[in-house]
């Protein structure tokens, strides 16, 4: 009761907040697929993709990595008895 | 402060547990995330196969007949036959196409949502009242009712949420999936394809089969059960890299709903993991001989439900039969492989190839299935009561058998059973002041994410990039065609014309590859190592220049 009376607040705070938000759609045709998907078939036969995906993986890793540490630290940043 | 900090903290805390708890709930629908982003014109070869069918009903006064089908098994050896690449997504309808000016619909078990029904309309036929309906000819999907799935349907701007017992479920996976979910490769083959068809009720059946299209007389395996109550569910789907069985030989896990209870126990085989995850399992094994293809159904209760899962197809040593005997009405066959002698015990099957496998037979049969060397009578396991050929629905209780105990235990504590509904009480109270209900949350949640449901539409078209780059042969050089019918003038160009051919490139392709891969990963390494410092920090670009910048000053401030 005390805690769902807190998230009605909580939420109702936030469901405010978004109602603000326009509706946002979105469809693509997908006939645009089609032709993205055929540059982008040139590229990757242009380019070595198993390179090109490797790293793109090691870059997200990296990032991924980076924010968790980042999180943990704002965590410890914000607990109160440390 | 302090207490601001602290309710942040209780905030982020609580985040953390209702995600987690969201999560959880997510980890238990039916959801093909790997296939949201399907709905696309540009559908990979290598897809998935789905088929299903809903039932006729009436919804805002117009009578439909629903039927989905994708299909794109281009070199998957496919009910006997190559079927090309296709998509058919039908809704008909038996009242005037004229009364639909709106029409949606998505289907929610699969997590697939037909965002813009104009787009695929190619193969969305609405048919007059005096039309007449056609479905594709499948001699194998007699119209069986079957188990429940939502969903959604549009018309005329009303949304019906639909449930219905689909009349057959089917599902394939391509060698890609497969290797996903189930293993990798294990005969360096090109493709296998696995599917399974649930029939309800009728002649109920679970098939499965997983082959190597390239070679048609290699089936790999196939599953068959009698029974299906349940939805697959592919999300579960579990790779198991540590199993190493035989040539031939799979082990499919599949949650206990879709088996019938008759077929549980009997088994005593595999890793700790494969008994901890799965319900049931069917297992399948091929002749030692490779020449016969054997049924073989075993069950097993473990932990969790609804897990599917699929153990690896083998090693590349088939097993050898050392010799097969009969003990105790039981046949008991030795094999030597890669790792030791496994030993299968069966009161009616026979083993070794000799006898093919009569289902019927198999199914009610008592089998027993365990790795163990073979040194003589000593080595045979005594008294295994689950050897009886009694079925049961739980597993046999491996705890204590000192029910006496038990019972005066609880003698004992009979007369203190107030403190218990005290203590209970008190938890109960603080439960419904502190503990907000499911209900709640999942409600409150659900109008949250609303809000923002083109969320899945994006998601499914990152799924969709995503699955493009997966399955698309980067090595084929592209030729780009130019369709000079289509072009606007009055004049008709008629074919179409190569606008751009890459074949030219492709003896120096591999060369020129390996030096942009070395120029891409020393940069990338490079850069990556002057980024250390703020991938260890988890800080941005602002943290190494800050530390540079602190260092000069203290240098500077050093002289």
């Amino acid at each position: 009761m005390i805690v769902e009376a807190i998230l009605n607040i909580f939420f109702g705070i936030v469901n405010t907040l978004s109602s603000f938000i326009p509706n946002v759609s979105w469809s693509v045709d997908s006939s645009f697929f089609s032709a993205f998907y055929s540059m982008l078939q040139i590229a990757g036969y242009l380019l070595p993709m198993q390179t090109v995906i490797g790293i793109l993986e090691l870059v997200i890793l990296f990032n991924i990595f980076k924010t968790v540490i980042s999180l943990l630290k704002t965590v410890w940043q914000l607990l109160p008895m440390l | 402060m302090k207490y601001i900090k602290r309710i942040v903290l209780l905030l982020f805390l609580f985040l953390v547990w209702s995600s987690g708890e969201k999560a959880e709930a997510a980890g238990q629908t039916f959801e093909f995330k790997h296939y949201s982003g399907m709905i696309t014109e540009t559908l990979p070869d290598d897809m998935p196969y789905y088929f299903w069918s809903l039932n006729s009903s009436e919804y805002g006064g117009v009578y439909f007949d629903s039927f989905f089908e994708f299909r794109s098994i281009p070199k998957a050896k496919w009910w006997g036959s190559n079927r090309p690449y296709s998509i058919n997504w039908n809704i008909s309808s038996r009242t005037f196409a004229s009364s639909i000016s709106d029409l949606t619909w998505s289907v929610g078990n699969f997590g697939l949502t037909l965002r813009d029904s104009t787009s695929y309309y190619s193969n969305f036929d609405l048919y007059t009242e005096e039309g007449q309906l056609i479905y594709p000819a499948n001699p194998y999907v007699p119209p069986y009712t079957g188990p429940t799935c939502t969903v959604s349907l549009k018309v005329n701007g009303v949304e019906y949420t639909i449930t219905e017992r689909y009349q057959h479920y089917f599902l394939s996976y391509s060698s890609d999936s497969v290797r996903l979910y189930f293993f990798d490769n294990p005969f360096t083959v090109d493709y296998y394809d696995l599917y399974t068809y649930v029939l309800y009720p009728g002649p109920q059946a679970v098939v499965g089969y997983i082959w190597d299209s390239e070679n048609p007389d290699f089936l790999g395996s196939r599953f068959y059960s009698g029974l299906a109550e349940s939805r697959l569910h592919p999300e579960s789907f579990d790779y198991a890299s540590n199993c190493d069985l035989y040539f031939g030989t799979g082990v499919l896990a599949l949650p206990a709903k879709l088996l019938a209870p008759s077929y549980s126990g009997l088994i005593d085989l595999l890793p700790d993991e494969m008994k901890a995850c799965t319900d049931y399992i069917i297992y399948r094994y091929l002749s030692p001989s490779a020449s016969t293809n054997d049924y073989i159904f075993l069950g097993h209760t473990g932990e969790k439900l609804d897990y599917f899962l699929l153990m690896n197809w083998g090693s590349r040593v088939i097993p050898v039969l050392d010799h097969n005997r009969v003990r105790n009405n039981l046949v008991v066959g030795y094999f030597d492989s890669l790792k030791g002698q496994w030993v299968i015990e069966s009161d009616s099957i026979g083993i070794g190839g000799s006898n093919d496998f009569v289902v019927p037979e198999v199914v009610f049969s008592t089998l027993s299935f365990y790795q163990q060397r073979y040194t003589g009578e000593s080595d045979l396991r005594p008294g295994l009561s689950y050897y009886s050929p009694v079925l049961y629905n739980t597993p046999p209780d491996s705890g204590s058998d000192d029910g006496e105990s038990d019972d005066s235990l609880g003698d004992e504590i009979t007369g203190i059973k107030w403190v218990d509904n005290i203590l209970f009480g008190i938890a109960d109270l603080f439960s419904s002041l502190f503990v907000p209900r499911k209900s709640f949350l999942d409600k409150k949640i659900n109008s949250l994410t609303s809000r923002f449901s083109f969320w899945q539409s994006m998601t499914a078209t990152v799924n969709s990039f995503v699955t493009f780059l997966k399955n698309t042969d980067f090595t084929e050089p592209p030729v780009l065609m130019l369709d000079l019918s289509a072009a606007n003038s009055t004049i008709n160009y008629g074919l179409s014309a190569c606008a751009l051919d890459f074949t030219w490139y492709e003896p120096y392709k591999e060369d020129v590859d390996i030096i942009l891969s070395a120029v891409l990963w020393l940069t990338f390494i490079w850069n990556s190592f002057r980024n250390l410092p703020n991938i260890i920090n988890g800080t941005g670009g602002s943290f190494a220049s800050a530390v540079v910048n602190a260092d000069k000053s203290d240098r500077k401030g050093g002289k």
